[in-house]
């Protein structure tokens, strides 16, 4: 009952989705609506329960002293001043906009920027034209990147062509394969988990 | 001079070389014109060819970290619409897409516009796929009241345009997931053009849908970002980043190179030795 | 703070860690505050205006936090079911259409130019590539194979890099924003 009862809510709200979507009944097409809306409540409670359990894990990392626990109290202290900030005062309070100019975006751009050096190191160290396949590949990312930049127009006006036929010969047909490819996973995973052959989202059985 | 020590050079000098590389430019601007890519005159042409009063759905589906790049694309396509007198629906499946969006409605207020009837500002739906579907489907339900706290039904442009059905462009603007893939199979049952603005390392994937006519074209980062903004003629935070752009690219370029020479140096010492 | 997250170019330090755990805990704050929004505008108000069928997703919603309960934890997941059930469906029913017909249909552009011929010759390539219940030591599935492998490697040579050009684009922002909005070095 534990286990075939969510099963069997995958799949049944798998078959209406599908049903509603190939038949146009009205009053079927009204119900998976809701459906939907309701869905898009539970992802809402989501949030919250990641929220949670990020403070349940990192109280108890204050609790018992765990090596690094000062740094779990600026965790939680952050989160909250976001939470407090935003549910009392609003999203367009000062509080709440100066965490969001000051620190959210500032911090979120650095982490994602960061990765230019380690790119550029690894670029150096590991980008060698071993073999025929490393050299094309090589060769394809110089082009492109000559292509797309200004200074590459500049140098000469063929880079931009050739960075446009990279794009939408090699590069279309690949990706164009890999997603056929995808969609099928796509569709075999979907049935799978209608048909209750994926369980991977229960977790460990008890 | 030994080819084979140019393999092995300082990871901090590396970082240094990067660092200037890419600051120098924007101090002292070299004044390269932006490149505009097909893709790009792709996009405003579908803008182009919206007529007054149109409606476009602007879907701001990037997170605060990935800015930089799409920011433009969502400015550029806000001021050409500003210029054609067409209508915005601003809606955000990220979280942190709200204030973004909060920013292209602030363009259109500052240009005279009315919140409510030109421009408004959904907020975010979680949900992520189910959760485009649940709003293509219906707006006004899948997002009962906007950033504002009022009923979406309340504003005349939610009641003329509440489905995908009525807008004449969906544009959606993203880091991650929801990306173009999510909203071309969710609007495959609608009849309404489609242009997708993405990070540079997402664009590949996304031409096969141009192909197909799934999309009428995908905007790459902030170098097509630059080249939109030059269409347009409105210059803004990519056309002054291009230089730096350009500059960054050719240290990437050179150290590879550098690295290719050290490397073939290096074996063919030891073919030498064999 | 931003001068803290690139401390970890040099070495991983205290000041790295505390910015670190400082990101953290606001994505969170901030995620929290937009969901917690979402449920009072699509729950919370409907409910209080007398539609009680919004006690249904409420319910499922409160169920996720069964799991911090030794006895309930089963219960957590059936409002993933209903989500995962939901979601799957979704994904398959635009995913026939807009990943397989449609590029299957626009693979099958007419061979008026060498470029759609390329595409042609290129996208049965890369299939064949993944076909691995086919026996491949053929002379045909051999020459599939190569074709579709220099296929792809020029694609991921744009693939990599547009990763580049990504990163480099980003780093800019955070310049202009140090350089620019900060500092006002840059104009």
């Amino acid at each position: 009952m534990k286990r075939e009862l969510p099963i069997g809510i995958a799949g049944l709200m798998a078959v209406i989705m599908l049903v509603e979507y190939f038949f146009k009944v009205t009053w079927l097409q009204n119900f998976a609506k809701d459906l939907r809306d309701w869905s898009t409540i539970v992802s809402a409670f989501a949030l919250a329960f990641a929220a949670a359990n990020l403070t349940l894990l990192h109280g108890k990392n204050i609790a018992i002293k765990r090596d690094g626990w000062q740094y779990s109290i600026v965790m939680i202290g952050c989160m909250f001043a976001f939470v407090i900030s935003g549910a009392l005062f609003g999203r367009t309070s000062k509080g709440f906009l100066f965490l969001w100019n000051a620190g959210l975006v500032p911090l979120s751009s650095a982490f994602y920027a960061m990765i230019v050096f380690q790119i550029a190191t690894a670029s150096y160290r590991a980008f060698r034209a071993r073999n025929i396949d490393a050299a094309l590949l090589l060769i394809a990312g110089v082009l492109v990147m000559l292509g797309k930049a200004p200074v590459g127009a500049a140098m000469w006006g063929g880079f931009a062509p050739i960075t446009d036929w990279i794009m939408n010969v090699p590069n279309l047909a690949a990706n164009r394969g890999i997603m056929i490819g995808a969609a099928l996973g796509t569709v075999a995973t979907g049935l799978r988990i209608m048909l209750g052959l994926d369980r991977a989202y229960l977790g460990r059985s008890e | 001079m030994n080819l084979i020590r140019l393999g092995n050079i300082n990871p901090y000098i590396i970082y240094v070389l990067v660092f200037f590389g890419i600051l120098i430019p924007l101090l002292t601007p070299l004044g390269f014109p932006a490149v505009v890519a097909p893709m790009v005159k792709n996009v405003y042409a579908a803008v182009d060819a919206l007529k007054p009063g149109d409606t476009i759905v602007m879907s701001f589906d990037y997170s605060a970290g990935g800015s930089a790049e799409i920011y433009p694309q969502t400015r550029a396509m806000a001021l050409q619409a500003l210029k054609k007198n067409v209508k915005i629906v601003c809606i955000a499946f990220s979280d942190q897409g709200v204030p973004f969006a909060d920013q292209i409605v602030d363009i259109y207020l500052a240009a005279g516009k009315k919140y409510g009837e030109d421009i408004v500002n959904l907020g975010y739906l979680t949900g992520s796929e189910t959760g485009i579907a649940a709003f293509l489907a219906d707006f006004a339900k899948a997002v009962p009241k906007d950033v504002k706290g009022k009923e979406t039904l309340s504003y005349p442009l939610i009641k003329e345009t509440n489905t995908a059905n009525k807008v004449q462009l969906i544009g959606s603007f993203g880091t991650g997931k929801p990306g173009p893939l999510e909203w071309v199979r969710q609007l495959a049952q609608y009849k309404v053009k489609y242009a997708a603005g993405v990070t540079t390392s997402m664009a590949p994937q996304a031409y096969p849908y141009v192909q197909a006519g799934q999309c009428v074209g995908v905007l790459a980062g902030m170098v097509d970002a630059a080249g939109y903004e030059a269409v347009i003629k409105e210059p803004g935070p990519a056309t002054k980043g291009m230089d730096a752009q350009s500059m960054g690219h050719l240290v990437v370029i050179g150290l590879v190179l550098l690295g290719n020479i050290a490397y073939w140096a290096e074996h063919g010492q030891r073919r030498k030795g064999a | 703070m931003t001068i803290g997250v690139y401390t970890f170019l040099w070495k991983e330090n205290p000041f790295y860690r505390f910015v670190e755990h400082a990101f953290i805990g606001l994505g969170a704050g901030y995620a929290l505050v937009m969901g917690y929004t979402n449920i009072v505008n699509k729950a919370w108000t409907p409910l209080t205006k007398g539609r009680i069928e919004f006690l249904i997703p409420v319910v499922l919603g409160l169920m996720l936090f069964g799991r911090f309960a030794k006895g309930l934890a089963w219960t957590a997941r059936i409002p993933l079911a209903f989500v995962v059930g939901m979601g799957s469906a979704i994904a398959l029913r635009g995913s026939v259409q807009a990943e397989f017909v449609e590029q299957i249909k626009a693979a099958m552009t007419p061979i008026n130019s060498l470029d759609n011929l390329l595409i042609l010759i290129g996208t049965l390539g890369v299939l064949a590539f993944f076909l691995f219940t086919v026996n491949q030591e053929n002379a045909l599935m051999r020459s599939a194979n190569y074709v579709g492998r220099v296929t792809m490697m020029l694609c991921f040579g744009a693939i990599f890099a547009s990763g580049i050009m990504l990163r480099i684009s980003l780093f800019i922002g955070i310049l202009q924003y140090l350089f620019g909005t900060w500092i006002h070095f840059i104009k």
